[in-house]
């Protein structure tokens, strides 16, 4: 489980912004989270703290009850924890496709048929096997996002946090990244936290927390929490249209059969 | 002014790798008035596409006629059309570089040539356009505002110019919900003067509730040309070009499928709930009669 116990986070210096104010989250394996937020609410200072990239001033973030400030702890700590952002180009670091799913495998000391063996399932189960040797920057956007995913996969994480993976991508790409997650889900043991400005791409999820000046102020099932319509609109949120119309609906009293 | 893709095709070319047809026999019919939406999965060339509209890119095949004169031909001038139609970039902001929030606005018109005491007037209607104080921006740093501020910032820069055609490339991609409806109340507003607009996007939603006609572009080609109306109807070209239906005539046609008489070409919520309203109005007519 990643245990996000009241943790607060200020930027470094005199002016330094707070922007996480005691917050408080779980992530179990085998659960399937959606994280929405106004721009600059703290998702994404959240999501770096769940793997150790930043360290909260106050509280703290244990991953399967090892501290993510523990720096000899970090190293299995961002192995269990797959990061995946918005711009796959912010991570790809390899020349070619086949390299920089190999690049987390080689630092993790796996040898070398397990290495081939996984290398292999990756690029199949990412459709990426016809650019084994092809430079990433060749690859449309919805591809190098595929490979992101594919070099976090390769090494077995146990939780994958996602800040915003489908908001650059068209219909098509974005549906091959869910229904991928979806499938990890159905593994049962993986969790997932997913950061989204799509409200529709919460509905799928076992629970929604929604974040604001740095404070998570709803966390629930998604129907309940989108129920909650004017406040989500307050805090500049959209809600699945389908879950607007059915609440006119009732509050209305209009049924399909009059 | 009337813009004409006159079969145009486009091929990239490239030492590096293998050329790769982007257009192939456009013909696309730009008219005054009315916003226009072009869709279509990645890489099926809309951006290539837009490019075309201001001389960026030269058909390898085909013309792009303004008002009914080859964009390319030899005389014309492509400064005064560039003046005329008004393209956006995707992530226009990464261009902002200036110090203050007025130099950056200021800088397209200034490149015009507009007169030096038009161009305050130009950037204060422009930062009114898209929503921000001119006191209380114009001295700002660009780099010193939200995501969603410097967008606004770079689309007034654009605005300040004045174009009668504006050409947006993803104009609300990464932006979060408050953000996406301003740029949305400002391409609305732009249009409610009388301009042209046309814009690229993924969104399905964001393109339902504002053009009133699309393109969809698949591998280069134009696959259809029509209302918003007859596209969302049409679930086998959305199917074919990766598409997905927008959520409320979505929400209309399940509701529809359901047994309820609903007209299922409404594009926003509010039209949606006017349309439920009457339905259940009606309902009430027809069981007061039975009784």
């Amino acid at each position: 489980m990643i245990d996000v116990r009241s943790i607060s986070y200020r930027y470094p210096g005199e002016a330094g912004l707070t922007v996480l104010r005691g917050v408080s989250l779980t992530l179990r394996r085998g659960e399937y989270v959606a994280l929405m937020g106004a721009n600059g609410s703290g998702k994404t200072t959240l999501a770096r703290s769940l793997n150790g990239l930043i360290h909260p001033c106050e509280g703290c973030v244990s991953v399967d009850g090892m501290s993510a400030s523990d720096e000899t702890e970090l190293y299995e700590i961002r192995r269990r924890v797959g990061m995946v952002f918005q711009n796959p180009d912010t991570q790809i670091v390899a020349t070619t496709v086949e390299r920089e799913i190999a690049f987390g495998l080689e630092n993790l000391g796996v040898d070398h048929p397990e290495m081939v063996r996984r290398i292999d399932a990756a690029l199949a189960r990412f459709d990426l096997s016809e650019y084994r040797q092809a430079s990433p920057h060749l690859l449309s956007g919805g591809e190098r996002q595929r490979l992101a995913l594919a070099s976090v996969w390769v090494m077995h994480p146990h939780y994958y946090v996602l800040d915003e993976p489908t908001s650059l991508l068209d219909p098509h790409a974005r549906r091959e990244i869910l229904g991928f997650l979806q499938r990890e889900r159905q593994a049962g043991d993986r969790g997932i936290l997913l950061i989204t400005q799509f409200a529709e791409e919460a509905l799928g999820c076992d629970r929604l927390a929604v974040m604001d000046a740095g404070a998570i102020v709803l966390d629930g099932p998604p129907p309940d929490v989108f129920r909650r319509i004017p406040a989500l609109h307050a805090l500049g949120l959209d809600v699945p249209v389908g879950i607007e119309l059915e609440d006119y609906l009732k509050e209305h009293g209009i049924a399909s059969f009059v | 002014m009337r813009l004409l893709c006159d079969h145009v095709s486009y091929t990239y070319t490239s030492l590096l790798t293998p050329s790769r047809q982007a257009l192939e026999d456009v013909c696309l019919e730009i008219n005054e008035g009315g916003i226009l939406a072009i869709v279509g999965a990645s890489g099926s060339g809309k951006t290539t596409l837009i490019q075309h509209f201001n001389g960026i890119f030269r058909p390898s095949a085909g013309r792009i006629l303004a008002d009914g004169r080859d964009i390319h031909a030899a005389g014309f001038d492509l400064h005064a059309l560039r003046r005329r139609l008004g393209l956006v970039f995707q992530f226009p902001e990464i261009q902002l570089f200036e110090e203050t929030v007025f130099q950056d606005v200021a800088f397209g018109p200034g490149r015009l040539g507009i007169p030096e005491d038009e161009i305050e007037g130009r950037v204060r209607s422009a930062l009114s356009c898209v929503g921000l104080d001119f006191a209380m921006f114009r001295e700002r740093s660009p780099f010193g505002l939200s995501g969603g501020e410097r967008r606004r910032v770079a689309l007034a820069g654009v605005l300040a110019m004045e174009p009668e055609v504006l050409v947006l490339d993803e104009p609300t991609v990464g932006l979060d919900r408050r953000a996406s409806l301003k740029v949305e109340e400002i391409i609305r507003g732009y249009h409610d003067r009388g301009k042209t607009v046309v814009f690229v996007s993924h969104n399905m939603d964001f393109v339902a509730r504002l053009a009133d006609r699309i393109v969809v572009m698949h591998h280069g080609r134009i696959l259809f040309d029509g209302g918003r109306a007859e596209l969302f109807r049409d679930e086998a070209i959305l199917h074919e070009a990766g598409l997905d239906m927008p959520q409320v005539p979505r929400f209309m046609r399940d509701f529809a499928k359901r047994g309820a008489a609903v007209r299922t070409d409404v594009f926003t919520v509010e039209e949606a709930k006017k349309e439920l309203d009457r339905y259940a109005e009606a309902g009430k007519r027809d069981a007061g009669g039975r009784r």
